[in-house]
């Protein structure tokens, strides 16, 4: 007999799977599909290493806790056509959240970063297949001209 | 309520944006695209609007638009040097009937009338600019609020003065001018328009002044205003168009300041989401390395104990929270980072201080400021100066090993001597599922998930623990159990020092981060266990004064949560160093004082005349400091930024007398910094009542989750 009983009909019953206890639901259930996980201007200059947050130091990550998605989608807007390449880092962590060990897996080598002046962009990380990296770098770099804005909205697909 | 907001520009609609939901106000938002109104309605949908020729006129298109609203905001990027389709929106000053309007930042000049076919009424007081010729043929018209035509600086900083208020007959510092000369956002040369007063005086009911300029060291014509109505429309200063925190963030900033708030008011626009003050003291009871700003160190702490006893009647008097960090680390002797420093500990049980290369026994007069200092800590810290962990030794360093490690032997405590726990990674986890093999400790991991951690069952198994000693050699900060060890060790001794709890308080949990760091997922979940729900540091990570190899590794997410405790960047409030102390508004030998560190000077106008003009000198300097400061606590309301402030920077008090207000016949030009700021706040709160107030960090915090959760 289960502990735990509710009134079917004016008869008394357990709670089981054919019998679960009587709920209405509360509010709409959502579920999230997606996650925004950054929204950032980067100037985009010729330094090595760059990522979209600024940094140079390479052992940053640019994103962290991206076990749950298994794709990436990065949006962009570039004020600048000057030639500019992008590089996308990955790697996992431990249960602590320590990379498994220093350095990266290139896993998109420097490629030109598509589109003119004011154009909008999409990337998808990884292009094939699917992530479920814990962190990722992803750097840009101009390679010639002038320095510009990128405006950039990466959102985590789960 | 319905609102209707008009931002010019992405960068100010975007940040006006943030700020309408960060204020919870719900709104339409209406961009200008040449001739046309693009329309974004609440609700998603959207339309446009030509508002050309007899379109822009009395019961044309944008009539019939403004008709449907209840408050209208115009936040527009208005330039005196150019001909901006903001002016367009001034022609709606003619509309009647006509919800209010609330105009920032909008060129009035006659090229920029003429260009966007505006014929302002005949009665209109304002007074238009001719811009032929900036900055002289614009002076006949408009105030320029510096002394030099060409000067570059952040008028946030530069442009602050004194504000008589009409309606409510009281008077603040505020950052304060209507239009730019060339910059369409906070950058000098910064102007004032004017009134013609014989219109003004016509207009009867239809006219009111509700702010003036008061002439200190700028002597303002008789017809400058700083906010006026005009039957129904508000012309206000303009808003702020500049964000605190590094440029990948500051799209997500809600940049809050006191005129779009005070708009807000004037509209009648109420907000779901007020806007909360705290403020903040790193390394709370200190004393100076040296005497190089400051008579005598039981001078120090007379000026210091007073002050805090100021802050604790502010609290019972206005609500105002002052979190106080307090220095752990000083009983287990452990050294200050970076480089040595006296701790808490050390002043008040040790009785010494760290003069920058020894340590120095406090004389008796200041061991006594020291220790009625910290049993007003004790006394207050559950009512106006809630006392936390400010730990330069342990720090939030997340990569990092200590070779040797002091922990504590207090009863009661889980992580304590002689108990033996972990303190490095396991070399194998695998998922808690079941029974836990022998050996294993239960850890939770990043992802969330409960793991057993397996440590080897060998001869080595006891490198993998702290053993029953006090000392621990090898204590891994990445570790769960090592950062447990480390924390607690910090908490233990804010109970040695009387304190009941280590955490502020119920209401003022937040922990501050020396220098800043970042830390990782381990010492984030440790600082949630020891009570605190949050941490100012910077974002997304922060490794100042750290190597790269000893970098954290982990960056604070977008949302500025992980796991129930919230992030907060930081912002500074010091005027000198935070170790030394400063030597006021400015001195011509030197670099510590509010001039310099602050950044008040434009073009030499306080720097340059200083030995000449003193008077005006130090009105500039010390208007521009109250200003600036109390523009930036305010903007800390948006939810995303806390106060940094180190008690050195009231070594400019008078120790005759350190609550004595600011005199600028005072040949020493002594002042305290915190009386001048709190005094200030105290009013702009007053000002606007029902839209900011002072708080607790629970309260900052509850904002911040509000804004975030739409991130």
């Amino acid at each position: 007999m289960s502990l735990i009983g509710w009134l079917k009909g004016n008869r008394l019953v357990d709670v089981t799977a054919q019998d679960p206890l009587p709920v209405q639901q509360q509010g709409a259930i959502t579920t999230r599909t997606a996650d925004t996980l950054l929204v950032a201007t980067t100037t985009v200059t010729t330094d090595a290493n760059r990522d979209l947050l600024g940094s140079t130091s390479t052992e940053l990550p640019t994103l962290d806790n991206c076990m749950p998605y298994r794709k990436l989608v990065w949006f962009f807007f570039r004020a600048g056509a000057d030639s500019t390449t992008y590089r996308v880092l990955a790697r996992a962590t431990d249960p602590n959240g320590a990379p498994l060990s220093t350095g990266w897996q290139e896993i998109v080598p420097a490629t030109t970063l598509p589109g003119a002046a004011n154009s909008w962009g999409r990337i998808e990380i990884p292009s094939a297949g699917d992530g479920y990296y814990d962190q990722y770098r992803i750097e840009v770099r101009r390679t010639a001209g002038n320095n510009y804005a990128l405006t950039s909205k990466i959102v985590g697909v789960r | 309520m319905r609102v209707l907001i008009l931002p010019l520009g992405d960068f100010i609609d975007r940040q006006r944006r943030a700020v309408m939901r960060r204020l919870g106000v719900t709104c339409d938002v209406a961009r200008l695209s040449g001739t046309t109104l693009l329309l974004r309605r609440a609700d998603g949908t959207s339309t446009t609007i030509d508002i050309n020729g007899a379109n822009n006129e009395p019961d044309g298109n944008a009539h019939q638009l403004l008709q449907q609203y209840d408050a209208v905001l115009v936040y527009g990027d208005g330039r005196l040097n150019a001909t901006q389709g903001n002016t367009r929106f001034a022609n709606w000053v003619k509309f009647s009937p006509c919800p209010p309007i609330v105009y920032h930042r909008v060129t009035l000049t006659q090229q920029s009338l003429n260009a966007t076919d505006v014929t302002l009424p005949s009665d209109f007081p304002i007074r238009t600019v001719n811009a032929s010729s900036l900055p002289s043929s614009a002076e006949a018209d408009a105030f320029r609020l510096q002394t030099n035509a060409t000067a570059n600086g952040q008028a946030l900083k530069t442009a602050g003065i004194r504000v008589q208020f009409t309606r409510e007959n009281r008077q603040a510092y505020l950052p304060t001018y209507h239009i730019g000369e060339t910059s369409p956002f906070d950058f000098t040369p910064v102007w004032l328009y004017r009134l013609d007063l014989a219109k003004h005086s016509a207009l009867g009911a239809n006219g009111e002044i509700l702010a003036t300029p008061i002439s200190e060291d700028l002597a303002f014509p008789t017809d400058a205003f700083v906010a006026y109505r005009y039957r129904h429309t508000y012309w206000l200063p303009s808003h702020s168009a500049f964000g605190f925190g590094s440029l990948p963030w500051q799209l997500l900033e809600p940049c809050l300041d006191f005129w779009t708030l005070y708009g807000l008011k004037l509209a009648g626009v109420p907000v779901a989401n007020d806007v909360p003050l705290v403020f903040c003291i790193d390394d709370a009871l200190t004393v100076p390395t040296d005497l190089s700003y400051i008579s005598s160190y039981a001078d120090w702490g007379k000026v210091a104990y007073t002050t805090y006893e100021y802050l604790a009647q502010f609290y019972r008097r206005t609500g105002c929270v002052t979190v106080c960090g307090l220095f752990t680390g000083g009983r287990y002797n452990r050294a200050n980072e970076p480089g040595e420093g006296q701790k808490h500990w050390d002043l008040v049980m040790r009785n010494r201080r760290w003069t920058g290369s020894a340590w120095a026994s406090l004389d008796s007069a200041t061991q006594s400021w020291i220790q009625q200092w910290h049993q007003l800590l004790l006394r207050e810290h559950r009512h106006g100066l809630p006392c936390t962990i400010h730990d330069h030794t342990i720090r939030h360093r997340q990569n990092r090993v200590w070779s040797s490690f002091t922990r504590h032997s207090d009863s009661g405590y889980a992580y304590a001597a002689p108990n033996n726990v972990p303190k490095r990674r396991a070399q194998i986890y695998i998922p808690a599922r079941g029974e836990p093999p022998a050996g294993a400790v239960e850890v939770q991991g990043v992802d969330g998930e409960r793991y057993y951690a397996l440590y080897p069952t060998d001869a080595t198994r006891a490198d993998y623990f702290t053993g029953t000693g006090e000392t621990i050699t090898n204590l891994e900060m990445m570790d769960y159990y090592g950062a447990r060890v480390a924390w607690e060790s910090a908490v233990a001794e804010m109970h040695a020092l009387g304190f009941p709890d280590a955490h502020g308080g119920n209401e003022n949990r937040l922990i501050a981060s020396p220098n800043f760091l970042s830390g990782g997922p381990n010492i984030w979940r440790v600082l949630y266990e020891i009570g605190y729900r949050a941490v100012r540091t910077m974002y997304p990570h922060s490794n100042t004064t750290l190597t790269e190899s000893e970098f954290d590794l982990n960056a604070i997410p977008l949302r500025r949560e992980f796991s129930g405790l919230r992030f907060f960047d930081s912002q500074y409030f010091d005027i000198g160093a935070a170790t030394a102390g400063t030597i006021g508004l400015y001195a011509t030998a030197g670099s510590q004082h509010a001039v310099g560190v602050l950044g008040l000077d434009l073009g030499g106008d306080i720097t340059g005349i200083w030995d000449t003009d003193r008077e005006a000198a130090a009105r500039r300097a010390f208007r521009r400091m109250v200003g600036h400061l109390t523009h930036v606590w305010l903007a800390c309301g948006g939810g995303t930024y806390l106060p940094t402030f180190h008690p050195p920077s009231l070594t400019c008090a008078d120790t005759s007398d350190p609550l004595r207000r600011f005199d600028v016949s005072d040949p020493n030009l002594r002042f305290n910094l915190l009386v001048e700021l709190y005094e200030n706040m105290a009013v702009v709160v007053e000002l606007l009542y029902g839209y900011v107030r002072f708080g607790t960090v629970a309260d900052v915090i509850g904002a911040q989750a509000r804004y975030c959760e739409g991130l």
